[in-house]
C-alpha cells in the first residue's frame, strides 16, 4: 500500500438503532480519513456517537437486527462494512485494535493476564503456545509493566487500573496493528496515571507507526496528543481541523463553547458552559442539530442542516455562519 | 483452602446435630410406634409393654435420644428390629444405588441444561430459546412421579425400549445397570435440567453483556471460543450454586423415584422405615442424606475457588 493513501477512509457513515421510541440516529453521515501513523482525536459530549463510530469501524455493531450501518468504512482499501463476521475476526486484533474506556472490566477476570495477551498472537499469527506466552511477556515489558514475567501469571483483579490499561495496550499492539482505536483510554484513570498512559501511547505510536483514533471528551488530552481533531455533536462532525488551528481559531460555535467550558485558572469569573442539553437522538431537531443551544442561530439554521465544508486550508466546518461570512 | 474445608466440616457438626434432633422428635409425632408396627394384627397390650421395655421405648424421650446420639458419635447407628441388621450395614448396602441415581440424574441435568441454556442465551428469542423456556416451565412444574410413570408407560410398555424397573448391580452387568438407570435418571434429572438451563441462560445473558466479551470480540477471538471459553466459565459459578442446592432435591426425590422404579436405594429404605416406624433406621438415613447434602455443598464452595481466582477460601 502506498504511503500517502489513508489507512482508513470513513465515508458517509451512518449508524441507526431501532428502539422502542423510534429510530435512534447515533451517527449521521460522518466522513473522515486517517493516514498511516496519524493520530486523530474525536471529541464530543457523552452520547454524541464517539464510541459508536469506533465500534462501527471495527464492525462490532451492525450484527444485531436492530442495528443499521450505512456508508463505507474503507480500511486498507477494503470496505469493512461488507465483510462477514468471519472475515472481521481475522482483521480485528491483527490489523485493528481497541482500547476501551474501563480497563477494570476489559479483561476476563478468570484468565491470567498473560494468557489473554498470548491469545492474540496465537489466533492471528498461529504462534505456538510457549512462544505466544513469551511474546506476551515481551509486550508487557514494552508497555513498561514491571516484573513482566511474574505479572503475566497474575489475574486482572491483582492489577491496578493503570497497570491494566497498559496490559490492554500490550494486547492491542501484540500483532502490531495498523490502526488502534483508543476509546477514552484515560477516563477511568487518575490524572498522574493518565499522563503516563498517554505518554506510553505516544511512544508506542512512534515505535510501531500505528495510526491512532483517540476518542475522548477531554480537550486537554487532545491538546497533548493528536495531530487532527474532529468535533462530534449529536452524531455529526461539526468541525474538523488540525489540533493547532482548532485551539487557536475554533470556528464552530459548539467548539468555541467547549473550549470556553475548560476551567482556566488565569481567567477570573465563572465558567461559561454551553446551556441546554444535547438533543434526543431519536428526535433530532430539524436543521443544524446544535441550533437549539446556539446563541448565534439564524433562521436558516432551524431549517436546513449545514454541510461539513472546507472553509480554509484543512479546516472543515459545518455551520451556516461560515456561509454568511463569505 | 484446607483450613476453609476443615472450618466448613466443623460447621457441619452443629447442622447435623440440629437435623438429628429434629428428625428424632418429628418421627415420634407420627401415630403408632415400632412396636405396633411389629405386632401388627397380633397386637396385645401385654406383649407391647414387654417389647417396649425390651427396646427401651418406655424410657423418657430425651433419654432415648441421648442413648442414640451417643451411639451415632461412636459410629453405631443402632440395630433395626425389622431388618435384623445394624442400621449402618443397611445404609451402606443401599447407598451406592442412590448415589449412582443421583449422579446419573446430575449428569443428565448438566448435559441437557448447560448447552440448552447457553444456546438459548446466545440466540435470544429464537426457536431454541422458545423451546428452552417451554422446557424450563414444564421441567419445574411436572411432578417427577408423573414423569416417571409417563416414561415407564411410553418407553417401557409401549415402545419396549428400556426396562421399567429393578436394579442390576454394576458388578453384574454394566449394560444392564445402565439400561435400568436411564429412565430413573431422566425422571429425576429432568426437573434439575430445567433449573440448570434457566440459570445457565440468565447467567450467560449477563456475562455476554460484559465489557470483556466485547473486548474479546475486538481482539478477533472466534465466536465459539468466546462463548464456551470466555463466557461459559464466568457463568459456571451461579450454575454450580444451583447444582449444589439441587443435589438436595436429587437426594430427596430419590425417595419417590426409587419407589416407582423399584430401585433398592436409600430413598426406598427410608420409605420402608417410615411405614414400619423403624425409628433408628429412618434417623440413620436422614442423617446420611443430610450429611451428603452438606458435603456436596462444601465441594461446590471449594470448586468456586478453582473456577474464580478472586475467591479466596
Amino acid at each position: 500500500m502506498s504511503k500517502d493513501r489513508p489507512i482508513l477512509e470513513v465515508k458517509h457513515l451512518s449508524v441507526e438503532f431501532k428502539t422502542r421510541e423510534g429510530i435512534l440516529k447515533a451517527v449521521n453521515d460522518v466522513s473522515f480519513d486517517v493516514n498511516p501513523a496519524e493520530m486523530i482525536g474525536i471529541v464530543g459530549e457523552s452520547g454524541c456517537g464517539k464510541s459508536v463510530t469506533s465500534k462501527a469501524i471495527m464492525k462490532l455493531i451492525g450484527n444485531r437486527k436492530n442495528e443499521f450501518l450505512s456508508g463505507k468504512v474503507i480500511f486498507k482499501g477494503e470496505n469493512i462494512l461488507e465483510k462477514s463476521e468471519k472475515e472481521m475476526q481475522k482483521i480485528r486484533g491483527r490489523d485493528q485494535a481497541l482500547i476501551s474506556q474501563d480497563p477494570m472490566t476489559s479483561l476476563n477476570p478468570l484468565f491470567k493476564v498473560g494468557q489473554q495477551i498470548a491469545e492474540v498472537p496465537r489466533i492471528h499469527q498461529k504462534v505456538a503456545k510457549k512462544n505466544a506466552w513469551e511474546k506476551a511477556i515481551k509486550m508487557l515489558e514494552t508497555v513498561k509493566v514491571p516484573s513482566a514475567g511474574q505479572r503475566a501469571n497474575q489475574y486482572p483483579h491483582q492489577f491496578s487500573g493503570g497497570m491494566l490499561q497498559r496490559c490492554i495496550i500490550a494486547m492491542g499492539l501484540s500483532c502490531e496493528p495498523e490502526l488502534l482505536i483508543a476509546d477514552e483510554p484515560t477516563t477511568a484513570l487518575d490524572v498522574t496515571i493518565q499522563a503516563q498512559v498517554l505518554k506510553l501511547i505516544m511512544d508506542l505510536k512512534k515505535q510501531f507507526g500505528t495510526a491512532i483514533i483517540l476518542i475522548t471528551h477531554d480537550l486537554g488530552v487532545v491538546a497533548q496528543t493528536c495531530d487532527t481533531v474532529a468535533v462530534l455533536y449529536a452524531g455529526s462532525i461539526v468541525e474538523m481541523t488540525s489540533k493547532k488551528s482548532l485551539f487557536k481559531s475554533p470556528r464552530h460555535p459548539y467548539t468555541r463553547g467547549l473550549l470556553e467550558s475548560i476551567p482556566n485558572p488565569a481567567k477570573k469569573g465563572l465558567l461559561n458552559p454551553i446551556g441546554g442539553q444535547p438533543p434526543n437522538l431519536v428526535k433530532l431537531p430539524q436543521g443544524c442539530p446544535f441550533h437549539p443551544r446556539c446563541g448565534l442561530a439564524l433562521a436558516k439554521c432551524r431549517e436546513t442542516k449545514p454541510d461539513l465544508k472546507n472553509r480554509s486550508e484543512n479546516h472543515r466546518v459545518a455551520c451556516w455562519l461560515e456561509e454568511s461570512h463569505e | 483452602m484446607v483450613k476453609y474445608a476443615i472450618k466448613r466440616l466443623l460447621w457441619a457438626v452443629p447442622i447435623l446435630f440440629g437435623i438429628s434432633v429434629i428428625s428424632f422428635f418429628v418421627i415420634r409425632l407420627v401415630p403408632g410406634d415400632t412396636v405396633t408396627a411389629i405386632l401388627g394384627a397380633h397386637y396385645n397390650e401385654e406383649q407391647a409393654v414387654f417389647l417396649r421395655t425390651k427396646m427401651g421405648l418406655d424410657r423418657s424421650i430425651v433419654y432415648q435420644y441421648l442413648i442414640w446420639i451417643k451411639g451415632v458419635i461412636q459410629g453405631d447407628f443402632g440395630f433395626s428390629a425389622f431388618t435384623h441388621k445394624p442400621v449402618l450395614d443397611s445404609i451402606l448396602e443401599r447407598l451406592p444405588i442412590t448415589l449412582e441415581l443421583a449422579f446419573i440424574s446430575l449428569v443428565t441435568a448438566v448435559l441437557i441444561g448447560i448447552p440448552m441454556g447457553a444456546l438459548a442465551a446466545v440466540r435470544r428469542n429464537s426457536l431454541i430459546d422458545n423451546f428452552a423456556s417451554i422446557w424450563g416451565m414444564l421441567g419445574v412444574s411436572i411432578p417427577n412421579f408423573w414423569l416417571a410413570t409417563l416414561l415407564i408407560l411410553v418407553v417401557s410398555l409401549n415402545l419396549g425400549l428400556l426396562p421399567s424397573g429393578n436394579f442390576i448391580p454394576l458388578g453384574e452387568s454394566l449394560e444392564g445397570n445402565i439400561r435400568h438407570m436411564i429412565l430413573p435418571g431422566l425422571a429425576l434429572g429432568g426437573a434439575v435440567s430445567a433449573v440448570v438451563m434457566r440459570m445457565t441462560r440468565s447467567a450467560m445473558i449477563e456475562v455476554l453483556d460484559q465489557n470483556y466479551i466485547e473486548m474479546a470480540r475486538a481482539r478477533g477471538i472466534r465466536k465459539n471460543q468466546i462463548l464456551f471459553r470466555h463466557a461459559l466459565k464466568n457463568a459456571l459459578i451461579p450454575i454450580f450454586t444451583v447444582l449444589g442446592i439441587q443435589a438436595g432435591y436429587l437426594l430427596g426425590g430419590s425417595v419417590i423415584i426409587e419407589q416407582v422404579f423399584s430401585l433398592p436405594g436409600i430413598g426406598r429404605l427410608s420409605l420402608q422405615a417410615i411405614t414400619n416406624r423403624d425409628y433408628v433406621l429412618l434417623q440413620g438415613t436422614i442423617l446420611f442424606v443430610a450429611g451428603g447434602f452438606v458435603m456436596i455443598n462444601l465441594l461446590v464452595d471449594i470448586l468456586y475457588a478453582f473456577i474464580d481466582p478472586r475467591i479466596k477460601l
